[in-house]
């Protein structure tokens, strides 16, 4: 077992996961950085933040507590003390010291445990939370660490992170009475699981620039579907569809917001997500609602989407795990 | 000055989703937009604190995030309004405070792939073109594209070329670029359609370790471009080729980025 860093005053111990294996783009995520984009950093922030929410929700965490957000995957780590996990979103296959362990749940670890997350099955992106979250620096008041250029850092097998270590889990593991399993070990019910293989149709609010686009165009978009291209990522969805008609009139580039969709001049709509450049040019139809770009980030390359029109503003509900 | 004359209506604040709107200045503003943007900016933040999350103030546009947990959309676009109305009153165009931001630049063919091409379409010679571009002081007027990107304006007439009809697939960190009427610093290597006339030897953009940002471009701040010589440019840590300047930040492959 390697040894702990040691807070010398507080005498506190702060525990390690060490990372094996890891895909191209896991990230520490959170709630996003504020007060940042007017130097053209990103936002950045949990993709689906609903998924994301439930991990933490899992573990008793409050909502927005740096979290893992693992994409495609695979990811293998091990853990130096005992600690709770819980994973939700896309499926994979998770086990923990090679016995199975399950999506949308929670689960203890002991001091030298392994965890091995395989690649994501259905949906694109899954989210591993600790008992306490991981404990980072903060830099705009968020755990994403950024690189020298602004960019996001995405983590490399061989870097570990730092948690509170739990004894009671590993307590409540050996000698669990009914009330502490069932404390321990929470499920999030199966009809809060969303189908990540079932059609997504996504809720356009149209936005200022709306009436700028033709009748004709319009039509366009809520007639067909649209299918995820695949330079499609945290930034932005391209979607490959009905081509539609742009005015050409230049624009002045303004500050974009979170789902926004624009059209360039080749007609086809891209829905801007975490990672979108802070400002943009291009004409834009509208913002997705929060929730539809949630879905939208679990979908892959190659799944189609449908648009539809929501009545204008204020977006009736905002979905979020219950608390 | 307060409002130009004859602006009845300065602003139109519209709402983008959920939590965001976008406050756009009347066309009247003219030049001082990036100003008056600027100055708007700082007094939101002072005065909705935490409950704005992000703010992307460009030219002549200030995009507002609000926080959901302070969610009350409809009232806060009332307060909005009135705080901006506020601010335009106590806008005086000469007070405001400004950063001057001074950039060295190496003006040369070795690092300025475009530069004989605008000096035979212009018909000036390097001297002159170099005359052009330092001899006004520029205004931040937007940041974005990348982190630390900033579009300055106005080139002088006689200086303006358009895009590139084909962008390159590289652009070294640090490369002074222009294009219609404006001009910029990339802060580091990327794609780029914009004409390149030389190099700067300093980081326009970073994160240190500890966290800090390093000469970062904010709206409003003015910038003043100076001719430096080839030796000065090597001294300050300038180098020729694609890299652009010494690395002394590790730079990550972004092709891996999901």
């Amino acid at each position: 077992m390697t040894s702990h860093p040691r807070d010398t005053y507080t005498n506190s111990v702060y525990a390690l996961a060490t990372i094996n294996k890891t895909g191209a783009s896991t990230l520490v995520v959170d709630g996003g950085r504020r007060r940042c984009q007017h130097l053209g950093i990103a936002a950045a922030g949990a993709a689906d933040q609903y998924a994301f929410q439930w991990a933490n929700t899992l573990v008793g965490n409050p909502r927005q507590a740096p979290s893992l957000e693992i994409t495609l995957g695979p990811l293998s780590l091990r853990f130096n003390s005992p600690a709770r996990l819980a994973i939700a979103g896309a499926e994979a296959t998770i086990k923990l010291n090679g016995i199975d362990r399950h999506c949308w749940s929670s689960f203890s670890v002991n001091a030298g445990d392994r965890l091995d997350i395989g690649y994501a099955t259905a949906g694109l992106r899954y989210y591993l939370a600790i008992g306490g979250g991981f404990i980072t620096e903060r830099l705009f008041d968020s755990c994403t660490p950024l690189e020298a250029d602004g960019s996001n850092h995405y983590l490399q097998a061989g870097e570990t992170l730092q948690y509170r270590s739990d004894e009671g889990a590993a307590t409540y593991k050996t000698f669990a009475n009914a009330s502490q399993s069932a404390n321990l070990h929470k499920m999030t019910p199966w009809q809060l699981r969303p189908n990540y293989a079932a059609p997504l149709t996504l809720t356009l609010i149209p936005g200022y620039q709306f009436k700028q686009f033709s009748r004709e165009a319009i039509r366009s978009l809520l007639k067909g579907e649209y299918v995820i291209g695949k330079d499609s990522n945290r930034m932005g969805y391209r979607l490959e569809g009905e081509s539609l008609d742009v005015s050409s009139k230049p624009m002045t580039s303004e500050g974009i917001a979170y789902g926004s969709v624009q059209v360039p001049s080749n007609g086809q709509p891209i829905v801007l997500l975490n990672d979108r450049q802070t400002i943009g040019g291009y004409p834009k139809l509208g913002c997705v609602s929060a929730r539809d770009c949630y879905a939208l980030a679990q979908c892959r390359p190659g799944q189609s989407v449908r648009f539809s029109l929501d009545n204008p503003l204020p977006e009736k509900t905002f979905q979020s795990p219950p608390s | 000055m307060a409002l130009p004359e004859g602006a009845t209506k300065p602003m139109e604040i519209q709402q983008l989703n959920l939590n965001t709107v976008i406050l756009q200045l009347d066309d009247d503003f003219g030049r001082t937009s990036a100003s008056v943007i600027s100055h708007i900016n700082a007094l939101l933040l002072e005065h909705f604190g935490q409950r704005i999350i992000n703010t992307v103030p460009a030219y002549r546009s200030l995009l507002i995030e609000f926080s959901l947990q302070h969610h009350a959309m409809a009232a806060s676009t009332a307060e909005l309004e009135q705080q901006v109305r506020a601010a335009l009153s106590h806008f005086q165009a000469d007070t405001a405070e400004r950063r001057i931001v001074e950039i060295p630049v190496y003006y040369h063919p070795s690092v300025g792939d475009d530069l004989e091409q605008i000096m035979e379409s212009k018909n000036i010679s390097l001297a002159q073109l170099i005359e052009l571009h330092t001899r006004i002081q520029y205004q931040v007027q937007a940041v974005g594209f990348i982190p630390g990107f900033a579009y300055l304006g106005n080139l002088e007439p006689a200086l303006q070329v358009s895009r590139l009809a084909r962008p390159r697939a590289t652009v070294a960190k640090g490369s002074i670029a222009i294009a219609e009427q404006q001009t910029a610093v990339y802060p580091r290597a990327t794609p780029g359609g914009w004409n390149i006339i030389g190099r700067t030897p300093i980081d326009v953009f970073h994160i240190t370790a500890e966290g800090e940002i390093a000469h970062a471009f904010e709206l409003g701040d003015t910038v003043q471009f100076r001719s430096i010589s080839e030796a000065d440019f090597f001294a300050l840590g300038g180098r020729l080729g694609q890299s652009g300047q010494n690395d002394r930040y590790s730079q990550r492959d972004e092709s891996l980025k999901p």
